[in-house]
């Protein structure tokens, strides 16, 4: 009898006599205020579906990363999990390690801004969808130091956005706060120049074509559109708009700079939005506008963002009960959770009703939903050795004299040619025309 | 006489001895044991497993999928632009610290042997950026020569070095490298400072005073009486300096992770960043990069070796 009790006990503990189905999602929300809007949306999800539970492991970024290659080829993979789109999701999509979910993306993807595809479609079929990301393509500014020199803050156009750069530099200010140390920051400025001069398709197809072989480019990295942007930033840096210690400093030093409104500009993505409330000497002061147009590519409506995807191991073993969680993610519900916790969010619903109470979030909610086009990061969409080699150190290299434009071209070209060829996708003949 | 002794007293010692010797070997083994497991999963199992690897192109996540390619990872070294710098530069900073660790902190270590007042207030004012860690250190002077913190700029200013204020130590090619090196060299001495006035302890007194008394000058009897007897801890400091400039690390990816555009990179800070930075995911090439860095290491320490045995 006793016995008989204990078992029931642990029969109604896992929930097996109500048929309940507990599903372990990884993610890296592993700090707040992630980690407590993910667990408002897990309650969210079991009160939508009272048979599923979900069990969340988060770990911190690097730690996350280091993990994922070891967990997705065991045979006891999570559920579902949280993945960087476009190269690190495809590096697992490549050899069968994740499951297509054509279904539920098909029955979601009106609602995905166009452009962000391209992080989670991998050879016509879909591996996810997306959730939560950043915009990248974004010029900060501190409104009173413009105000005070009468610059008018709508700045639409790059040639509006230098002649305001060469106001501040005869006054004696270095108008750009910058710092290039980790490669990335200015990896991201080429990326947003190179974003406005080339076309749109041009410029996903001139990068993921190494890590797609349906995708065809009839543009090279030896454009020179592609090298009148690497020469547009090396000018930056040659008239004197960036910070003096540009080169050595890294993006914190530069952020602060900017956050304690020694600098008028900035450039980085929606991510500095906490840091504006956290770190900035008044946080009324700061603004953004979304990357000036230059003339003959993507218009300024048009973004450049990094998202994340939620998507399925192949080895799950709840794949119908995950599927469920990863349409959730996509509902508005979730999704007006993340936001109002603090974060963008990647569909494009009304978000007049939602409540977001830090101001640049509601207005950077409001762009995103507004905007046309949301494309990733040219480091999600191209091979990362590629990419690192031939696009962040060059951005340092390029500044210091240590490298042409020309030469970045020629170099970036052909990595991307031993890369394909190293595939062996040039028997199908389909990948370089 | 002697060899009647040696055959009565041998069976019995023998005996003792093979017991005696069967539980000192596995007391050995015993103690040992720790040691040489950690060696093996932490060193050996590693080592050879990157030798492996570094025949192979694999981006890390499933070695099923890696594709031999036999010797094209190592022959890539020869085309690689920027491997030919960073391996010039490894060179560099590993002959500048040969050149100027050893000689300084011998300098530094008979000068504060010779029984100069307050020895141990030197030894440990020396000592103390060595108990330090190389990331600290590195952060540390990351500030300190950073043009917009301006601690630079002070020192600059006092010295009348006026046109080197607001410079950009760190941020330009031509002085990032030696900047590290000059950091670097402060954060090490002490300790081969310290190791050197150990050697210094076992210099027989009796013969610095004869050569006194024979009238040598200071620097005969440094040349002629100490140095020789510090042959044996020079070798050490060699060894070490070498070993542990080569594999210079963490203060290159705190101060300029190995910026700009390559000019601090050295051979570690390339292999990490083939392997894991930013994406990159060039394990094959990054093991064909430790596995040379290995037979560059062990063959200076052979090559020192086979030198400390002729002399």
């Amino acid at each position: 009898m006793k016995k008989v009790l204990i078992s029931l006990l642990i029969l109604l503990h896992t929930g097996i006599v109500f048929g309940e189905t507990t599903i372990t999602m990884w993610s890296r929300w592993s700090s707040d205020p992630h980690l407590s809007n993910a667990q408002r949306l897990f309650e969210a999800f079991e009160k939508e579906n009272p048979g599923i539970k979900v069990k969340h492991v988060s770990y911190d970024g690097n730690q996350y990363l280091n993990l994922l290659p070891n967990v997705l080829t065991s045979r006891n993979p999570p559920d579902i999990l949280t993945m960087n789109g476009g190269g690190d999701a495809f590096k697992y999509i490549e050899p069968g390690l994740i499951e297509p979910v054509n279904d539920v993306y098909d029955a979601i993807k009106e609602n995905v801004i166009p452009g962000l595809e391209a992080t989670l479609v991998y050879e016509g079929k879909a591996y996810g969808v997306p959730f939560s990301n950043y915009v990248g393509n974004i010029i900060w500014f501190n409104k009173e130091m413009l105000k005070t020199e009468g610059i008018d803050p709508n700045i639409q156009t790059w040639d509006q956005f230098l002649s305001a750069l060469e106001h501040f530099k005869k006054q004696g200010k270095a108008p750009i706060s910058f710092g290039a140390k980790e490669g990335w920051t200015g990896n991201h400025w080429v990326n947003h120049i190179m974003h406005r001069n080339l076309k749109l398709e041009e410029y996903i197809s001139v990068s993921l074509r190494t890590l797609d072989k349906s995708v065809k480019t009839k543009v090279t990295w030896e454009d020179p559109r592609i090298s009148d942007a690497w020469n547009a930033y090396r000018e930056l840096y040659e008239k004197g708009y960036f910070t003096s210690a540009a080169i050595s400093e890294d993006f914190n030093t530069a952020r602060d700079a900017f956050l304690q409104g020694k600098t008028p500009f900035f450039q980085t993505g929606s991510w500095v939005i906490a840091d504006i409330y956290d770190r900035a000497y008044n946080k009324d002061h700061f603004d953004f506008i979304i990357f000036p147009k230059i003339n003959g590519g993507t218009e300024q409506n048009e973004v450049v963002i990094s998202s994340q995807v939620i998507s399925i191991p192949k080895n799950s073993s709840n794949k119908e009960a995950a599927k469920k969680l990863m349409a959730f993610f996509s509902s508005e519900t979730a999704n007006r959770i993340w936001a109002e916790g603090g974060n963008t969010v990647p569909y494009q619903f009304d978000t007049t009703h939602w409540k977001i109470d830090n101001h640049i979030l509601q207005k950077m909610v409001k762009t995103l939903s507004k905007a046309s086009t949301a494309t990733p990061f040219l480091d999600i969409l191209e091979d990362a050795n590629c990419n690192r080699e031939w696009f962040w150190e060059p951005s340092i290299g390029i500044l210091t004299g240590a490298i042409s434009a020309e030469r970045i071209g020629q170099g970036h070209e052909r990595c991307n040619v031993r890369v394909i060829s190293r595939k062996k996708w040039n028997k199908t003949g389909s990948v370089i025309q | 006489m002697i060899k009647n002794a040696i055959s009565l007293t041998s069976p019995i010692q023998r005996n003792g001895s093979t017991l005696a010797g069967f539980i000192n070997k596995r007391i050995a083994w015993f103690l040992l044991a720790p040691s040489f497991l950690f060696f093996t999963v932490f060193w050996f199992v590693p080592t050879v497993a990157s030798f492996g690897i570094s025949f192979y192109y694999w981006n890390g996540v499933d070695f099923a999928e890696a594709e031999w390619v036999g010797l094209e990872n190592y022959l890539y070294m020869l085309e690689d632009f920027n491997f030919s710098g960073v391996f010039f530069n490894t060179f560099y900073v590993t002959f500048i610290a040969m050149v100027i660790l050893p000689p300084l902190s011998l300098i530094l270590a008979i000068v504060v042997d010779s029984g100069i007042k307050a020895n141990s207030f030197f030894t440990a004012i020396f000592f103390l950026p060595t108990v330090l860690s190389m990331i600290v250190v590195g952060y540390l002077f990351t500030l300190i020569l950073s043009p917009t913190y301006g601690f630079s700029d002070a020192v600059m200013g006092l010295l009348g070095l006026d046109h080197l204020i607001q410079y950009d130590w760190l941020g330009h090619k031509s002085t990032a490298m030696n900047s590290i090196i000059a950091v670097y060299i402060w954060k090490s001495f002490g300790f081969y400072v310290l190791l050197y006035i150990a050697g210094l302890k076992n210099v027989p007194r009796e013969q610095v005073e004869a050569a006194k008394i024979d009238g040598a000058s200071t620097l005969q009897t440094i040349w002629h009486v100490v140095i020789p007897h510090l042959r044996e801890i020079t070798y050490v400091v060699l060894i070490l300096v070498f070993t542990n400039t080569f594999l210079l690390f963490d203060m290159i990816i705190v101060m300029t992770e190995g910026g700009p555009f390559y000019a601090t990179d050295v051979m570690g800070t390339y292999m990490y960043q083939q392997a894991f930075s930013g994406g990159k995911t060039e394990m094959g090439y990054a093991s064909s990069i430790a596995i040379v860095m290995l037979i560059i290491n062990l063959s200076f320490v052979g090559l020192l070796s086979k030198f400390r045995q002729r002399t």
